[in-house]
């Protein structure tokens, strides 16, 4: 199959455009804005069409990459202004687990506890009440008896996977993330 | 003498008795000391006798810069302030404090490297400099006012382009705690009353001189460039502490800037949005210390960042609070940093409105106000937590007497009133009873003055007290035994950011492993802070490597609260950064090419002529148990864990002593008492030390 | 980090001179510390006889400064005065910082806060207006020292020429004229040959290089200029006005 060079080129601009403005963008908003330039017979025809445009991108272009959510969407980003970090949170955003997951991820990598407030700045971006709601989901659910929670001395509330790290580090952490940091300058 | 760059070539030496004045060659007598803390522990080696007294007129006080202050080089603001320390417990030793700011770059501008100041004049003054010319002049009609109006009235004589560098109420009246001041926030803390028992009120300096840059212009560019790029946030923080579309890791950093949070309090808002850290021009965004310290209710008060000539990084934040103006009587406008910032709001033990509610920003407006003006040091936040505890255990009480103690608004205080301070800073400049009195000899001449035993401090871990009148600075709480051997080094807080930058960048462990083998040999070097393997060689070489990169530092004039930059930001480096960026600049401002090994050398003579200053003043060679000691805290852990337990920093008392071993050992030093030996001396070409000490029996074989 | 060079401002600009331009090779140049002078000819200027001469064109640009973002860190200074002259010298910088960094309150009893770091927090960029005609530095230079540049058409000083009367730094109201006590020999912005070192060096994007606009209307005196204007150029002057 040949694809012109310049639905290549726009589809990839727009992809590292997205990233640029700090957003992935999703399979379909690159469908909608770029299907009506495919002239195929049927659309059925035109998905695939599209569908291996892409693959044909990704496969040359390194800094193009695609994460595939749980609900099946498929993002796209370019790693010339985004990290897999970021974009495998946007990704994520919408999922219930995602809470969990980044405390996992964190537990397990640097390792440390992550505050609550952490999900209310951005790129989370979630009221208190969106997070608390998720905490509760999850602490009455299966699967998540690893996510546990430790409040500082000053009330802060935060969490860890107990996977990665035994509650004695993390009360300690916790305690200096919250306080000991300022306290030593 | 080869005409090198960097230094500005002149040393000023004044004679405050006589009021003589001259000038000497900064090369010929200092040049293997390179500068800052260098040129003042010699000054003090050669000047100043064992047995002199802080407030002696033979006390000298050295302000020190180095070949890279005023220089491009990011990061070179300080000025090293090297003199025997009145708040040394029990006994006056060496020690520096350092100040940022603009004066070290504009004294180098005013044609010197440094000044050494001995002495006494018989009515106040203050020392005037200007393009290679100094003069005494009149400061009756300063005395009594405080650092901000004495600033501004010498910047009136001078021109509004002068820095001047005074003391408060606190310094003239011979209080202990107090420090000078320049650029409106950046203090030296502990000096204030050795420049107020010289009748020293402060120093202007101006200067419309040049600092040459031996090497090729180009390269210079491309050097400043380079070391710009390693660049991370305060502290050397490498990473974001929030996740940011560019990084890879984020963390709890000083690296606050993110999309949404704003310089509020700026004549427009500002936005201090995604800082990539390819992008140089927005290296000022990423740091907030007030968001840091404060929490996020300060991003509304921030007007901008702000800090020393030359350094991108405003680690000081500039404040705009409108209702302290009102409700206080002090400016609504008000910056500092870190210690210097929280300075009032550290003496209450909790707000009517929480940690981190609006009064506690107001205890810090007041705080600074008044602080920064009366010219009142904290130690590191000492004087705060001995306040509360002495308050809070009754002791204060029983101590300074019931008319007294009913002076005070106790109900105001427990309440976390601002207003509180007023009173009680006031009374520490002025010495005005016997509470404020006590607290301005800091801790070690306080607990003595009241009757409490050292160690009664030193068993507590809340109070951080280490030994010898001060805090502990990045101890085992952080950096495990690496910490508890830098803070057994030094006569004060030990001050040495070279491991704690690094501990607490922000990257994960596995990444700081890689870069620790690169530095000090070993992924062992460093732990998790708070699950501590055992000592091991690595962790002494990387004490080793803290303490000389610290004097190095100090001397060649580069903040030690920023470097070193063996960590940076750069995914593409695996977040290495550059161990010998300091000789590079060095090399090229200079023209006198050093490798890393050979400045680490310059800092190791630096360092070792630290020690031998405190041995001979101390009149023991055995450092081991009479000053590097630590206190029984570090070996405590409250939830009762053992040492070496998963988040506890209970250290081993064995292994501490395995620790100084490892160290001592590094350093090539005596195993048994912990000092020098005869041949390190001579080694670093410090032979008449070793000549002093033979004759007078403190040699080590 | 996108750095703007001189091409984005001569396009923006419309139609100008670039480097093909062949009024180019009638110019002499001077490389003098590495910094480009050039003997303006009449091409841009007007001359009456040999000596005078008044500059006529605009130049394409200028460096702008933010003061609300200034963090008073003075490394434009020092980039200024280390990248094109090799010494560390915030006096012989084109870009003045330090004189407004610090407190410049007259009374400082009163309450009332002026910029500075003692005052509102403000920092004020000083920069070169890159005067329009009647550009008072070059008009009071009596050796028509001060001329215009290539490719930017800065007013700058040439080296050659000057002799150190220091007229210029007496005649800019915005006293932007620096002075060089090693060289003996006025300064002022050069726009860097298009590069400016000062913008790219501000760690704040607080300075930008932008098309030329007049500031010379908006921005207030810092000093009262010395309106001298050199007799040679007065009768030039009169040629046309
Ligand atoms: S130096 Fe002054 S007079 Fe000359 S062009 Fe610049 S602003 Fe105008
Ligand atoms: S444009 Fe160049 S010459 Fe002009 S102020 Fe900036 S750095 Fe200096
Ligand atoms: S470099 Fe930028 S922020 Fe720093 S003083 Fe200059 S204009 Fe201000």
């Amino acid at each position: 199959m040949n694809f012109s060079e310049n639905l290549l080129a726009t589809i990839t601009g727009m992809i590292r455009e997205s990233s640029e403005a700090g957003l992935i963008i999703p399979h379909e908003d690159l469908f909608e804005a770029l299907g009506q330039d495919i002239i195929l017979e049927s659309d059925c025809y035109k998905i695939s069409f599209f569908e291996k445009a892409l693959d044909k991108i990704l496969e040359k272009n390194a800094d193009i990459n695609k994460l595939t959510a749980k609900n099946g969407v498929s993002y796209y980003y370019s790693s010339l202004s985004m990290s897999d970090t970021y974009a495998s949170i946007l990704a994520r955003k919408h999922d219930d687990t995602l809470i969990a997951d980044i405390v996992r991820e964190n537990s397990q990598l640097y390792p440390r506890p992550v505050p609550l407030s952490l999900f209310e700045h951005s790129p989370f971006g979630f009221t208190r009440e969106q997070i608390l709601d998720q905490l509760k989901r999850m602490f009455g659910s299966d699967g998540f008896q690893d996510i546990l929670q430790t409040t500082t001395s000053s009330g802060n509330i935060f969490l860890y996977s107990s996977r990665f790290l035994d509650h004695a580090y993390a009360i300690k952490m916790a305690e200096w993330i919250d306080i000991g940091e300022a306290n030593n300058p | 003498m080869a005409n090198y760059g960097g230094w500005v070539g002149k040393t000023l030496r004044v004679d405050l008795s006589n009021g003589n004045i001259s000038i000497e060659n900064t090369l010929e007598k200092y040049k293997d000391y390179l500068g800052g803390t260098g040129i003042g522990y010699k000054v003090l080696w050669d000047e100043v006798p064992a047995g002199t007294q802080p407030f002696d007129p033979v006390n000298r006080i050295v302000f020190g810069v180095g070949p890279l202050a005023g220089t491009g080089a990011p990061c070179n603001g300080r000025t090293a302030i090297t003199t025997l320390w009145p708040t040394c417990w029990p006994k006056s030793l060496v020690a520096s404090g350092h100040m940022g700011g603009n004066f070290a770059a504009e004294l180098k501008y005013a044609g010197f490297d440094a000044i050494i100041i001995y002495g006494k004049a018989d009515q106040p003054v203050w020392l005037c400099i200007l393009d290679g010319k100094a003069e005494i002049r009149d400061a009756r009609n300063l005395w009594g006012e405080g650092i901000r109006r004495t600033s501004m009235e010498i910047s009136r004589q001078m021109g509004p382009r002068a820095s001047v560098a005074a003391i408060g109420q606190a310094g003239e009246n011979l209080v202990p705690m107090s420090v000078v001041i320049n650029s409106h926030s950046h203090s030296a803390g502990g000096v204030g009353s050795v420049m107020g028992s010289k009748n020293l009120k402060a120093i202007g300096v101006l200067g419309t001189g040049s600092i040459r840059i031996a090497g090729n212009k180009e390269e210079w560019e491309k050097a400043v460039n380079y070391h710009l790029s390693l660049l991370g946030a305060n502290n050397q923080h490498v990473v974001p502490d929030s996740p940011q579309k560019w990084s890879e890791y984020y963390g709890p950093t000083r690296w606050v800037a993110s999309p949404g949070r704003r310089w509020g309090a700026a004549s427009s808002s500002i936005d201090t949005g995604s800082c990539d850290p390819h992008n140089l021009n927005r290296i000022a965004y990423r740091t907030n210390n007030a968001a840091f310290f404060l929490g996020e209710r300060a991003w509304k008060y921030t007007v901008r960042g702000n800090g020393c000539s030359s350094c991108p990084i405003r680690c000081h934040t500039i404040l705009k609070v409108p209702s302290v103006s009102s409700k206080y009587g002090i400016p609504e406008i008000g910056q500092n940093t870190c210690v210097g910032m929280l300075f009032g709001r550290n003496f209450f033990r909790s707000f009517p409105d929480g940690p981190k509610g609006e009064t506690s920003i107001e205890a810090c407006m007041v705080g600074m106000s008044l602080a920064d003006d009366l010219g009142i040091w904290d130690n590191y936040g000492q004087m705060q937590r001995d306040f509360q505890e002495l308050y809070y255990s009754g002791i204060l009480k029983e101590k300074v007497g019931s008319k007294e103690f009913k002076s005070y608004s106790w109900d105001e205080y427990e309440k976390g009133s601002p207003n509180f301070l007023f009173k009680l800073l006031r009374g520490i400049a002025l010495k005005r009873d016997e509470l404020t009195t006590a607290l301005g000899m800091g801790t070690g001449y306080h607990l003595e003055r009241w009757g409490i035993p050292e160690k009664d401090w030193q068993e507590r871990p809340e109070l951080s007290y280490w030994k010898m009148g001060h805090p502990r600075h990045h101890s085992s709480e952080e950096a495990g035994q690496t910490g508890v051997i830098i803070n057994t080094q030094y006569n004060r807080d030990s001050q040495c950011h070279s491991h704690t930058n690094f501990i607490r960048n922000g990257l994960p462990l596995h990444v700081q492993k890689q870069i620790a083998v690169d530095i000090w040999g070993s992924t062992d070097a460093i732990d998790a802070m708070s699950a501590y393997s055992p000592m091991n060689v690595y962790k002494a070489k990387m004490a080793k490597w803290s303490i000389l990169r610290k004097e190095l530092h100090d001397s060649l004039s580069i903040c030690n609260w920023m470097g070193p930059w063996i960590a940076s930001p750069l995914k593409e480096h695996n977040y290495k950064g550059d161990d010998s960026v300091e000789s590079l600049l060095y090399s090229l401002a200079t023209g006198n090419p050093k490798s890393r090994e050979e400045l680490d050398k310059d800092s190791e003579r630096i360092f070792v002529l630290h020690r031998a200053l405190t041995i001979r003043d101390m009149q023991t060679s055995d450092m081991r148990t009479k000053h590097d000691t630590v206190p029984k805290w570090i070996f405590k852990d409250q939830a009762g864990k053992p040492p070496f337990s998963s988040g506890s920093s209970a250290m081993d008392p064995d292994d501490i002593k395995l620790a100084m071993d490892m160290f001592y050992s590094e350093m090539g030093w005596d195993l048994e008492t912990g000092a020098p030996r005869t041949e390190t001396y001579q080694k670093l070409g410090l032979q008449d030390v070793a000549d002093v000490f033979d004759r007078n029996g403190l040699a080590v074989g | 980090m996108t750095k703007k060079n001189d091409g984005d401002i001569l396009k923006r600009n419309g139609p100008s001179v670039h480097s093909s331009n062949p009024c180019f090779s009638r110019r002499e140049f001077l490389f003098m510390g590495g910094i480009i002078f050039t003997a303006a000819t009449a091409s841009q200027c007007w001359s009456s006889g040999n000596s005078s001469l008044i500059i006529i064109e605009q130049a394409n640009g200028l460096v702008v400064g933010d003061p609300s973002k200034c963090v008073g860190c003075r490394r434009c200074e020092l980039a200024c005065s280390e990248f094109n002259d090799g010494k560390a010298s915030p006096v012989i910088s084109r870009i003045k910082i330090s004189r407004n960094l610090n407190p410049w309150i007259s009374n400082p009893g009163v309450k009332q806060f002026g910029p500075g770091t003692f005052g509102n927090g403000l920092v004020i960029q000083d920069l070169c207006k890159q005067c329009p005609h009647p550009v008072p530095c070059a008009n009071a230079c009596p050796h028509n020292a001060i001329v215009l540049a290539p490719n930017t058409k800065a007013r700058v000083v040439d080296s050659a020429k000057c002799v150190g009367c220091k007229i210029c730094q007496r005649a800019c109201p915005w006293d932007m004229i620096s002075f060089d006590p090693d060289t003996n020999r006025a300064t002022k912005c050069f726009l860097c040959n298009g590069n400016p070192k000062c913008v790219a060096a501000c760690p704040a994007e607080a300075l930008k290089y932008v098309p030329w606009c007049d500031l010379t209307k908006i921005e207030r005196p810092r000093i009262s200029p010395n309106t001298f204007i050199s007799p040679s150029k007065a009768s030039t002057c009169i040629e046309c006005h």
